[in-house]
């Protein structure tokens, strides 16, 4: 077995040598041969006839022995690779279109395929990153999924499912201020973690130690831990730096071990290890969480069940082996029913803690809009088969006597079917070149079209594992191609073929196969039209959407520092003041205002509220979201005032205990009663509720969200709140919001030096942003879905024009016979519209399943919207109209004499 | 002359060749040569099936092939048999005694 291989490939790889080993040999034996037919006195000349008369035809011989070495299979592909190069040489126009079409469909699944294999599909860079879980917290009976836990919560979820999970770390991030050693001050992003983490996640440490368990030990409580900043306490913080940080601040200086690093208004942190790099939190968009903190600090976790309402953790947990998901959730379901008895808040809040595998957990955000990706590719890549499948059974049917001849002549249906097969191959090769160079091309312009939000997007890339898809798709396409064609010429339907005269005849016998691809064809490409119809829809809600307030020349920055820089509750109103007056000094500059948060920046806080009902009923207590304000806040926003009156000065006051609800909650509170002058009650600076008096009602803001309306909203003055504790800025000015950037920055530094001007852009750009999701989605589906229009519109025109070819001669006929050319124009548009008629209504069909799937992502828009379906027909029948319509014009333009000559 | 000679029974080429170059290795001619002595001009052997034969029996692994220099000073393809050739003609040999033993068998009982 081993000797026939090398023999083999020896012939094939070595087939001249072996050719030219044979010709000597024989020529050998020749002259021998001759040599004694000549001894035996025969004349030379007539001696080497003799020999070769003995021998037999040398070319007969040598096609034996070529057929002995059995390379004669090889052989016959080269020839037929060649023959295939030959003919598409010859028809090259047909050739380009095909491998175009294939090279679309290819590049397409390539490009997004690499979406789902580093977005869905790679393992996180973690150890044993399947055993990982991320709990959250959901609220269900306030519409609150996913919130961080309180110290307390966390506790009791580590204690109660000790179980189940292995080890349960915690981390919560944010941005911090830091003095340098030259005393200026540098934004760093930090971490705070509980010690366990870095095991958790199997994160090396390269350089010093890792967290112990002592570096965890809680102080005495004390007031409530500050999220924005740890606070001074008497126990050393211990850190550990990320990699790139030490690098950045310390190059790499191993010295820095032990070192205090200085922090603003703290002890500073005493830093015992560096991280190994590139160490990545991998959390959706909408967790908040920093995806490379510079700082990593241990959480000195003290259970303080007083501040069970102070949400920061986020719990990543990795299961024990063995351990289903579900045993753990159960686990999980204990503690929280335990929580709802002893706590009536929890009761009614719908509290609840949801454990999720913390890659699903990651791309659920991101999930639907991929598939629906995934989903638009397929069909565009079965539209660009079904076209090439089609024009391939054109040709096929054009060499149909051909074929027959070859067929009467002995060749096996293998030989019929061998040339279409390496034209295919050819075809589908350059398919797949010409695609994955649009992939490479498309990936490229995909990271920067791409939404914040889709994680891990540098490692968007062209690997083996999208290169051997991408492969296995290029054969799936080519046996979708093939199919036909092939099956069609391996059986010609010889008398028929070659007892007909025209050339054109073999159309006849393809055409209900071909009617069939054009139908499959417009079902899915009008599938396709439907889904970017929606988010074409989506999209127009979207900028329709009336936020709640006025984008248009609004630049918005976050100032930070403020509580660093002033100690006191009094020294940080003048310096806010100051801030304002400076800001407003700028000329152009009509208003300003800061608040916290700041509507679709990502934050969102939470708190309890009720009406006096709540009082004696704690079931009553409802949750709202909540913003601290400047007054002001409204008339630079431009958010209109429904009842009552905006926030004064007088209401930044401390003691005024005034807020502004938005119209959803005074709806949800007064109903249609007038809010204004009447009291709730609140929970945001002390331990219990206490009454505020509503001395306004303005429209909704979109908050977290332009897509959804959102929570309802109550506005605090920053008074209210102790002073200082806005962070972002906004200024309402003339022109073009962003020209005001540098005298914003100099303007802020002029005021102190150690105050930071960050997240610096124009409000228009915060909603832009808001709708990259929709955008980026409707953008690839529209682009994917038009192309799907265009086949299917070519395809269409490429069968009726073939059918108007085929029956030529019956057409001229009839226009011999008195036929007019309007019913014959007719006739050949109605066919068309018959066959995308019958597309169109399969695809409502599968439309009207398939766009179910897409309801997250739609923004004001059924996924049975009759306005995209009804509109989305039309669009498609003008389209096959104009596909009809030059080969019906073709046909009526015939000249019936001409016609009837073509037999 | 030809009137004598009678065509070979498929297959026995092989063993013919076999056999051959069991005892040397000869080049092409000189098995064609071989054959027809040791045959007494009675088996035809058509030139032209010798050298599909011989690339078959190659490509098996029965004989293997290198080139030298023959006896008239030349350069020329040499046939010889393999560990696995020598098998074969052992077997095949074996067979066809058997073969021909059990057709006398049958003619004799006729």
């Amino acid at each position: 077995m081993l000797s026939d291989l090398r023999y083999r490939l020896r012939a094939f790889f070595r087939l001249q040598k072996v050719e030219d080993e044979l010709q000597e040999e024989l020529q050998y034996h020749l002259e021998r041969e001759a040599e004694k037919f000549r001894k035996a006195g025969t004349p030379s000349e007539e001696a080497m006839r003799q020999a070769r008369l003995a021998l037999g035809g040398a070319e007969q011989v040598q096609q034996k022995c070529r057929e002995a070495r059995g390379t004669g299979l090889v052989e016959n592909l080269l020839q037929d690779l060649r023959y295939g190069v030959r003919t598409l040489r010859k028809s090259s126009g047909f050739s380009i279109v095909v491998v175009l079409t294939l090279a679309l469909g290819i590049g397409a699944c390539t490009a997004i395929f690499s979406v789902v294999n580093s977005v869905l599909l790679l393992p996180l860079p973690y150890a044993d990153p399947d055993r990982l879980v991320i709990a959250g917290m959901d609220l269900q009976k306030r519409n609150v999924r996913g919130l961080p836990f309180s110290n307390a919560d966390f506790i009791d979820l580590r204690d109660g499912t000790k179980a189940f999970i292995k080890d349960l770390a915690g981390v919560f991030t944010g941005p911090a201020l830091v003095p340098r050693e030259d005393g200026t001050s540098e934004q760093i992003r930090w971490a705070v973690v509980t010690t366990n983490f870095f095991r958790v996640m199997d994160a090396r440490i390269v350089l010093g130690r890792d967290f112990t368990d002592q570096d965890g030990v809680p102080q005495a409580p004390t007031a409530p831990t500050d999220v924005q900043a740890p606070q001074a306490t008497p126990m050393p913080v211990i850190a550990i730096l990320s990699y790139e940080y030490f690098q950045r601040r310390y190059a790499g200086d191993a010295n820095v071990l032990g070192h205090t690093m200085r922090t603003t208004g703290g002890p500073g942190l005493v830093i015992v290890g560096v991280l190994a790099p590139r160490f990545r939190l991998y959390f959706p968009s909408e967790a908040n969480v920093e995806s490379a903190p510079d700082v990593w600090i241990a959480n000195r976790l003290g259970y303080d069940a007083a501040q069970r309402k102070n949400f920061s953790i986020r719990p990543v947990g990795r299961l024990k082996n063995g351990v289903a998901l579900e045993q753990a959730q159960a686990a999980v379901d204990q503690v929280t029913a335990e929580a709802r008895k002893n706590f009536p808040i929890a009761q009614t809040a719908g509290y609840y803690f949801r454990l999720e595998p913390m890659r699903q957990h990651l791309v659920a955000e991101v999930r639907p809009a991929i598939l629906a990706l995934m989903g638009s590719v397929i069909f565009l890549l079965l539209i660009a088969c079904a076209n090439v499948a089609n024009l391939l059974l054109v040709r096929a049917s054009l060499q149909e006597r051909e074929l027959a001849m070859r067929s009467a002549m002995g060749a096996g249906p293998w030989r019929l079917v061998c040339p279409i097969l390496s034209q295919v191959f050819l075809l589908v090769t350059g398919g797949i070149l010409l695609g994955l160079a649009l992939a490479w091309a498309g990936i490229h312009e995909l990271r920067t079209l791409a939404p914040a939000n889709l994680p891990r997007l540098d490692s968007i890339r062209i690997d083996a594992f999208v290169l051997g898809i991408t492969i296995l798709v290029g054969v799936a396409a080519a046996g979708i191609v093939v199919l036909a064609p092939a099956w069609r010429a391996s059986r010609p339907e010889l008398m028929n073929a070659l007892r007909s005269s025209t050339r054109t005849s073999g159309l006849a016998t393809g055409g209900r196969v071909r009617n069939l691809v054009v139908v499959a064809e417009v079902a899915l490409s009008f599938t396709l039209l439907i889904g970017s119809g929606l988010m074409f829809r989506s999209f127009l809600q979207l900028q329709r959407v009336d936020p709640g307030f006025d984008a248009r020349r609004l630049l918005t920055f976050q100032v930070l520092g403020v509580p660093a820089v002033r100690k006191t509750a009094e020294e940080r109103v003048s310096l806010i003041r100051q801030i304002e007056e400076r800001l407003r000094a700028i000329p152009g500059v009509h208003s300003t205002t800061a608040s916290f948060p700041f509507p679709l920046t990502g934050d969102f806080a939470p708190i309890r509220w009720g009406t006096g009902e709540a009082l004696s009923d704690p079931s009553k207590f409802q949750a709202t979201d909540n913003q601290i304000v400047l007054p002001g806040y409204f008339e630079t926003m431009r958010t209109p005032l429904l009842a009552g009156r905006t926030f004064t000065d007088d209401d930044n006051l401390p003691g005024r205990n005034r807020v502004i609800i938005d119209e959803l909650l005074a709806k949800k509170a007064f109903g249609r009663q007038s809010a204004v002058g009447k009291r709730i009650l609140v929970r945001i600076r002390t331990p219990e509720p206490e009454w505020v008096e509503v001395v306004g009602v303005v429209a909704h803001q979109r908050a977290t969200s332009l897509a959804e309306p959102g929570r309802e909203q109550v506005y605090f003055t920053d008074g209210f709140l102790g002073s200082g504790r806005v962070r972002t800025w906004a200024i309402r000015t003339g022109s073009d919001a962003a020209s005001y950037e540098n005298q914003v920055r100099a303007a802020i530094k002029e005021i102190n030096p150690s105050l930071v001007v960050t997240e610096m852009q124009p409000m228009e750009a915060i909603v832009h942003d808001a709708q990259a999701n929709t955008r980026f989605s409707l953008l690839l589906i529209a682009v994917f879905a038009i192309i799907a229009g265009l086949l299917a519109g070519v395809g269409l025109y490429g069968v009726l024009s073939s059918a108007v070819r085929q029956r030529t001669s019956e057409i001229g006929l009839r226009m011999a016979l008195g036929a007019q050319r309007t019913s014959i124009f007719a006739g050949v548009v109605g066919q068309g519209l018959r066959l995308s008629a019958l597309g169109i209504a399969a695809g409502l069909i599968a439309a009207f399943i398939l766009t179910r799937a897409m309801i997250t992502m739609l923004v004001g828009v059924k996924p049975a919207d009759p306005a995209t379906f009804i509109s989305i027909s039309v669009v498609f029948l003008a389209i096959s109209a104009l596909a009809s319509y030059l080969p019906a014009r073709r046909a009526a333009g015939l000249d019936p004499m001409t016609a009837l000559r073509e037999e | 002359m030809t009137g004598k000679r009678i065509e070979l029974p498929q297959g026995t080429l092989d063993l013919l060749i076999l056999k051959a170059v069991a005892l040397e290795p000869l080049h092409g001619w000189a098995i064609s040569e071989r054959l027809q002595q040791i045959s007494r001009d009675v088996v035809q052997v058509q030139q032209g099936s010798l050298y599909p034969a011989l690339h078959r029996l190659e490509r098996r692994g029965w004989i293997k092939s290198k080139w030298a220099i023959s006896e008239n000073n030349r350069r020329a393809k040499y046939y010889e048999l393999t560990f696995l050739g020598r098998k074969q003609l052992q077997s095949e040999t074996a067979a066809w005694r058997k073969l021909t033993n059990a057709v006398d068998h049958i003619l004799d009982m006729a």
